[in-house]
């Protein structure tokens, strides 16, 4: 491999990777936080990148178009997510009632594409970018696309945006505590509502920003749903369910060896996440199985859950 | 005198497994009042059926959330289609081949997959039906690439010659494997699996050796899958690397929370009632996601337990039907 070819697949990787991330990141804090595992997070992605469409139609793909589509389609998505969250499934994880938050998810996943196929029919949809970000730059003989280089830079400040929220300030405090015992933390006197309902908005805001930047990449069409869940499942689990990053480290592992896989064959690509999941999910069950890493004592509500049911 | 929670009564297991019987009955009738077109929206839900109550034995009976029951139906759908065209099997034969094939890799793969964490299971699960359909469609000698395969079939069991015949056998298969199922989920075997769904701790404790029933029983839903797998390649008779697709997968879970997760008829009420809703839903319009997801809504809000919970007053089994938490 020369070198040129090694710069442009790790580039091309860097910007899978970080538009990865963004979706694995909503969905690791909906997942690894409120425990809801979010079947919608693919539907989400492709609202996003749909509404970017229809964004970029009316105002043209300008800065001042995309500028808008990059703030506003998230900040609606997410605001429609905090209403998902209020009206319905709030009242799944009073009841502990993982089943009803499965069927719930789905039903607002189908709901979502139904609705996109009703508001934009079944034809995909293009969009272009503005006039400055097209083409690209030549470095050591590798040709460097500008947009990827955006989405990197813009994955980059999301990544310290999100590293900040979560360890530099009380509500990012407040959401690792209920990652780690959300009764203790409501005992204590923290409206755990409104922090579920906030952390629930960011994760679906962060969802649709990943498909608003995908838009531009290729067709949007209904394909985008599985491409997106899927992967963004992978990531998740992959780095550690909650672990903001290790998600980062599987979306950054995951996206350049798939970059590098394509490299050779298609079809390796493909299997690319699969491959790397599989290999981490064994080694860490088998780590496991030598009391690595050591076991931490049972969290009080895993506790006290298992000892209601039993009963 | 109690071992592992009481014996069901009688009237209970009349409760539990009526309604699916009266289903099975309504679909033996069918033939002789309705044209082909309805008989072949039954033949579809006998498959979606028997897919969901595959799923419902990990995740109903025993709290082991699959993603990946596809890989097993697809599994079963292929070996059955292979064996008839390559070994001139009759689909009996080539089915029960199927099974065996698929209980053997079942059997394999699971031995791994049950000792994994809740979380690794679930995606594991998944990364396997979706490793074979990678396999289905780059393999274009042994099944068909991305155009799959055409199944032979003698003209008594070609469904465009002879529907009613095809539909029959269907049936009468599906209704073995369920009257199968029935026994074993209230058998004692069948109350140890909800032992260890409420609380695996506690059934280790009591001596239960966990990771074998836990295999055990996912080895019994590869079968129940590959049984629907192999029935759908009868009445399609073509079999395509979709058959491994996740979205198969999801509706099982969609159709066994639909009809009543843990309960025996749950997942066949499921797949009637969504089979229903799809097939009126899609002759007023090709946007059926939204009706679906607005019949899924109505059910979690009116019906949170499923539809079974609607012909019956108190759920027969348990308290709270989720996957287990401890370990």
């Amino acid at each position: 491999v020369s070198l040129a070819t090694f710069i442009g697949q790790l580039f091309a990787g860097l910007g899978l990777a970080f538009v990865l991330f963004f979706t694995a990141a909503g969905l690791n804090l909906v997942w690894g936080v409120l425990g809801v595992m979010n079947f919608a997070a693919g539907s989400v992605y492709m609202l996003g990148a749909y509404l970017t469409t229809s964004v970029i139609a009316r105002l043209g793909a300008s800065a001042l178009g995309w500028t808008v589509a990059l703030v506003a389609v998230p900040l609606a998505v997410g605001a429609l997510g905090a209403v998902a969250e209020v009206a319905l499934l709030r009242r799944t994880y009073r009841a502990q009632d993982e089943n009803r938050q499965f069927m719930l998810t789905l039903a607002l996943s189908y709901l979502i594409a139904g609705a996109i196929v009703l508001v934009f029919g079944t034809h995909f949809r293009t969009v272009s970018l503005p006039g400055a970000l097209n083409g690209g730059w030549s470095v050591l003989g590798a040709t460097l696309s500008r947009y990827t280089l955006v989405t990197i830079f813009l994955g980059l400040v999301v990544t310290v945006a999100i590293w900040l929220g979560l360890y530099r300030t009380r509500a990012g405090l407040l959401t690792r505590a209920a990652v780690d015992d959300r009764e203790m933390l409501s005992v204590l006197g923290v409206d755990v509502d409104r922090l579920y309902s906030a952390v629930f908005a960011v994760g679906i805001g962060l969802g649709a920003l990943g498909g608003v930047l995908i838009a531009p990449q290729g067709a949007v069409s209904s394909n985008l749903e599985t491409t997106a869940l899927v992967p963004a499942f992978i990531v998740v689990v992959t780095g550690g369910l909650g672990n903001m990053t290790g998600a980062l480290a599987a979306a950054l592992a995951i996206g350049i060896l798939q970059s590098f896989a394509a490299l050779h064959d298609a079809t390796l690509a493909q299997l690319t996440p699969y491959v790397v999941m599989s290999v981490v999910l064994g080694a860490r069950a088998a780590a496991g199985r030598w009391g690595w890493p050591p076991a931490r004592p049972r969290s009080r509500r895993t506790a006290t859950t298992a000892r209601s049911t039993a009963g | 005198m109690r071992r592992m929670g009481m014996a069901p009564s009688r009237r209970a297991m009349l409760a539990d497994g009526g309604p699916a019987l009266a289903l099975l009955v309504l679909a033996a009738l069918l033939p002789a009042v309705a044209s082909s077109e309805y008989v072949l929206l039954a033949a579809s839900m006998i498959v979606t059926a028997l897919v969901a109550v595959s799923f419902n034995l990990l995740f109903g009976y025993t709290g082991m959330f699959s993603f990946g029951q596809a890989a097993f139906y697809g599994l079963g759908s292929y070996a059955t289609v292979l064996l008839m065209n390559q070994s001139s099997l009759s689909f009996y034969l080539a089915l029960a081949g199927a099974v065996l094939v698929t209980v053997a890799v079942a059997g394999a793969s699971g031995a791994v997959l049950v000792r994994m964490e809740p979380v690794a299971f679930v995606m594991l699960t998944f990364a396997l039906s979706a490793l074979l359909e990678f396999a289905a469609e780059h393999t274009p000698r042994l099944a068909g690439g991305d155009s799959g395969l055409i199944e032979s079939l003698p003209s008594g069991l070609n469904v465009v010659v002879n529907v009613n015949g095809v539909y029959y056998a269907m049936l009468g298969v599906a209704a073995a494997v369920l009257a199968g199922v029935f026994v074993f989920v209230h058998s004692r075997s069948g109350l140890i699996l909800r032992g260890i769904r409420e609380d695996a701790l506690r059934a280790r404790t009591l001596g239960v050796a966990v990771e074998r029933r836990r295999l055990g029983v996912f080895a019994l839903a590869g079968a129940v899958a590959a049984v629907g797998g192999g029935l759908s390649a009868l009445s399609t008779q073509i079999v395509y690397p979709d058959v491994f697709d996740w979205k198969i997968s999801a509706n099982a879970l969609i159709v066994t929370l639909l009809g009543g997760v843990g309960t025996f008829s749950g997942p066949v009420l499921g797949a009637v009632g969504l089979g229903l809703i799809d097939f009126y839903v899609g002759k007023l319009s090709t946007d059926t996601l939204l009706v679906e997801g607005l019949v899924l809504l109505a059910v979690i809000l009116l019906a949170p337990r499923g539809i079974v919970s609607l012909l019956r007053p108190k759920p027969l089994i348990g308290g709270r039907n989720r996957p287990t938490k401890g370990r």
